[in-house]
């Protein structure tokens, strides 16, 4: 398949795109939290925030592989954007687990533990805003380079 | 004892239903990080098994089930040793769970009784 993808900042904003999303999508399905040391996970999907940051990773997906194929400025600020806004989303949503996680902790009879969801969930939207930021703004998405 | 992928019978459990299990509520409210539709998340179904009935510091393991014929064999068991000689007898852990540590304990102390299964 040919590729509208002419030099390698291009290429490394696509795939951060791609796989910062897929990670952030993956991190709303995995457990963000346990009950009973371990064996009886929650999802991140089993409400709806888990859901929004599914949605949000999906678009950052989506976006990687349109920019791969045919790059434009405006794609790679709004992969930027959603970068950036994913992870403040995933922060909060960090934090908000950890008070939960403190809170629960008061019952000796739950056992929780922290689950590694929320934290692939940042990885991969820290790796598609940094990287498209960075990268960004030195080629197509500074509008200085052709 | 935490049943895992099935459902045991009720009457096979010690926290079930609200106000049968001592220190822990049915449900839990889970929206400050989940959101809506997580308000009132059920509690998983569980039993217990206790090895030392006086009162004293009780160290909390978790062990899960598997299957609900292994479920079903501990029910009968009722014992501490039904456990392990299923635990010895599986050792792959596809059908029951080593022990979890945890570091919980627990300060009880279990009079006779009739109501609790």
């Amino acid at each position: 398949m040919a590729t509208s993808i002419r030099n390698a900042p291009e290429r490394l904003v696509a795939a951060a795109a791609l796989v910062g999303g897929a990670l952030v999508a993956a991190g709303a399905f995995l457990p963000w939290l346990s009950l009973f040391a371990g064996l009886h996970p929650l999802r991140g999907v089993i409400g709806l925030n888990g859901r929004l940051l599914a949605a949000g990773g999906g678009v950052c997906l989506v976006a990687g592989v349109r920019y791969w194929l045919r790059p434009a400025p405006g794609l790679g600020r709004g992969v930027a954007v959603l970068g950036w806004v994913l992870t403040g989303y995933a922060l909060w949503l960090i934090v908000q687990l950890l008070i939960t996680y403190r809170e629960l902790r008061t019952n000796p009879m739950l056992v929780p533990q922290l689950g590694p969801g929320l934290f692939v969930a940042l990885g991969g939207a820290l790796a598609a805003g940094i990287t498209t930021a960075l990268h960004g703004a030195g080629g197509r998405l500074g509008g200085g380079r052709q | 004892m935490t049943p895992i992928g099935f459902r045991p019978a009720e009457a096979t459990l010690q926290c079930p239903i609200v106000g049968h299990c001592i220190n822990h509520p049915s449900t839990i409210d889970l929206s400050r990080v989940f959101g809506a539709g997580t308000e009132n998340a059920p509690l998983p179904a569980h039993s217990h098994i206790v090895d030392q009935a006086e009162g004293n510091w009780w160290e909390l393991d978790v062990v899960g089930v598997k299957d609900r014929a292994t479920w079903d064999q501990i029910v009968a068991g009722k014992s501490l040793a039904t456990v392990r000689a299923l635990q010895a007898a599986d050792p792959s852990g596809a059908k029951i769970t080593g022990d979890i540590p945890t570091n919980v304990y627990l300060f009880f102390d279990v009079r006779p009784g009739s109501s609790n299964p």
